[in-house]
């Protein structure tokens, strides 16, 4: 699996998000997306994730442009801000009512999910009980449990208490070694640099590759 | 797992999350459609006199728009459902399936009230007489506006909210505040309608009350509209899937 991005543009009204982007991105490796808060990353993963239209360019999933097409890349899923969860179900509902608009997997794939990141004791807490970190991990919960290709976290650590970064942080890494494409991104360097293969520097809508690990 | 047991939580989880919103909206219609009515006229008269009141008209399409934005952006917003939607036809599909079901749930409970508060003004006098201007009764010729003004209700919401998703929001608030002004100011026409060609051409004008040659002919009239309508909303339907600029705004 590989995500091209050519010459990707994107403007807001007058203003010029991102300038004529170029990034590949390909299986078995991590992504850091770096820049400060406005810097176009999260408009970059919504365009991505086909939610936003490109102004120019295009994304390609293994040559295909789903955009174009008007629909959204199977086997990616992604956290972009906070997550959207239904206040007064618990967290394990929330994901099952997820699960269930496509049907690909069942309860203990979700059980298993929630367990591997230290949800299972709060399963059956309602998501308004939830701290800021376990509703960003419930929120990773919703990307992972579907084992899609190609996963995008935007912020994936906001919140979340140090011994759970770590427990994140080794998921991903498990994750690298099957194939996934994994793209982060981050306003916190040191988070990137520890895990991405590839760097991308975001700053006034362009973009720089800045450096491969071996 | 059952794929329609999902669906019902998320509509009921918005239900009960817009039930406030609901009852503030029904009590006012409710009081609306009471002080409007006269207690000398029977039921049905008020019912019919209530359909082409300019203020309750406004308010009503203003509470169906504005359910329709809110129900558009919590689908559109949650990011984690729609990428489990296969493309944005299948996403907009289901945002119109659960306007059409949340608006239509708002009618049904608001017309429960407000036809008892016409009914309570009116001292449950239900008494059929012929129509004045046709040779039918009263109260066919008032399920026959009820019907014609539950079509618009859920047809309008959905011609507003393609509008949104294709044009500017500017453009979509011009658009309301026009159709409100319409409603509010157009006159009924002063002659019967005889010709398919007077018949009126705006909302606000069909919703108006018109004299037609006939019973038969404001049916006949009435079909067409809708039918426009109709076209019309799937035509802006269609293009608001493929030319979504809501993200532009």
């Amino acid at each position: 699996m590989k995500i091209t991005v050519k010459n990707l543009s994107k403007k807001f009204k007058r203003e010029n998000v991102l300038e004529n982007v170029n990034a590949t991105f390909e299986s078995g490796k991590i992504y850091g997306l770096v820049g400060r808060n406005g810097s176009g990353k999260s408009v970059f993963l919504k365009i991505l994730c086909g939610f936003y239209k490109p102004t120019d360019g295009e994304v390609l999933f293994d040559d295909v442009n789903y955009a174009e097409k008007n629909e959204f890349p199977p086997n990616l899923r992604a956290l972009i801000e906070n997550p959207s969860f239904l206040p007064d179900l618990t967290g394990f509902e929330n994901l099952e009512l997820l699960a269930k608009i496509q049907n690909k997997i069942d309860e203990k794939q979700i059980l298993k999910t929630m367990n591997d990141l230290n949800l299972l004791v709060e399963k059956d807490k309602q998501y308004f009980k939830y701290s800021l970190g376990m509703k960003q991990k419930l929120g990773i919960a919703q990307v992972l449990m579907e084992n899609p290709d190609i996963i995008i976290l935007d912020e994936p650590f906001n919140g979340v208490e140090e011994k759970s970064v770590g427990v994140i942080k080794k998921i991903l890494l498990e994750l690298k070694k099957e194939n996934k494409i994994i793209i982060l991104s981050s306003h916190i360097k040191e988070d990137i640099n520890e895990l991405a293969d590839v760097v991308y520097f975001f700053d006034n809508g362009e973009v720089k590759r800045k450096n491969e690990k071996e | 797992m059952k794929k329609s047991k999902s669906e019902k939580i998320y509509l009921a989880k918005i239900f009960n999350s817009k039930i406030i919103l609901l009852t503030i909206f029904v009590v006012v219609l409710s009081l609306i459609a009471f002080f409007s009515s006269n207690e000398d006229n029977s039921f049905w008269i008020n019912l019919n006199s209530l359909f082409v009141y300019p203020w309750f008209n406004i308010i009503y399409f203003s509470i169906l728009i504005i359910n329709a934005y809110i129900i558009n952006n919590i689908y559109e917003n949650n990011y984690e459902y729609v990428i489990r939607c296969k493309n944005k036809l299948n996403l907009n599909k289901k945002i119109v399936l659960n306007i059409l079901k949340f608006n239509m749930y708002f009618i049904l409970v608001s017309f429960i009230f407000i036809m008892f508060f016409i009914l309570l003004q009116s001292h449950f006098n239900i008494s059929i007489e012929r129509y004045y201007y046709y040779n039918v009764y009263i109260n066919i010729y008032a399920l026959f506006m009820l019907f014609k003004f539950i079509i618009f209700s859920l047809l309008i919401p959905i011609l507003v909210i393609s509008i949104k998703k294709i044009f500017s929001e500017k453009i979509t608030t011009l658009f309301i505040l026009l159709m409100l002004i319409d409603i509010l100011f157009s006159k009924s026409k002063e002659y019967v309608i005889a010709s398919i060609l007077k018949m009126p051409i705006t909302i606000g004008g069909f919703l108006n009350f018109n004299q037609y040659s006939s019973f038969f002919f404001e049916i006949v009239n009435t079909f067409f509209f809708i039918l426009i309508l109709i076209a019309l909303v799937v035509v802006l339907f269609i293009l608001s899937t493929k030319y979504n600029k809501g993200d532009e705004k």
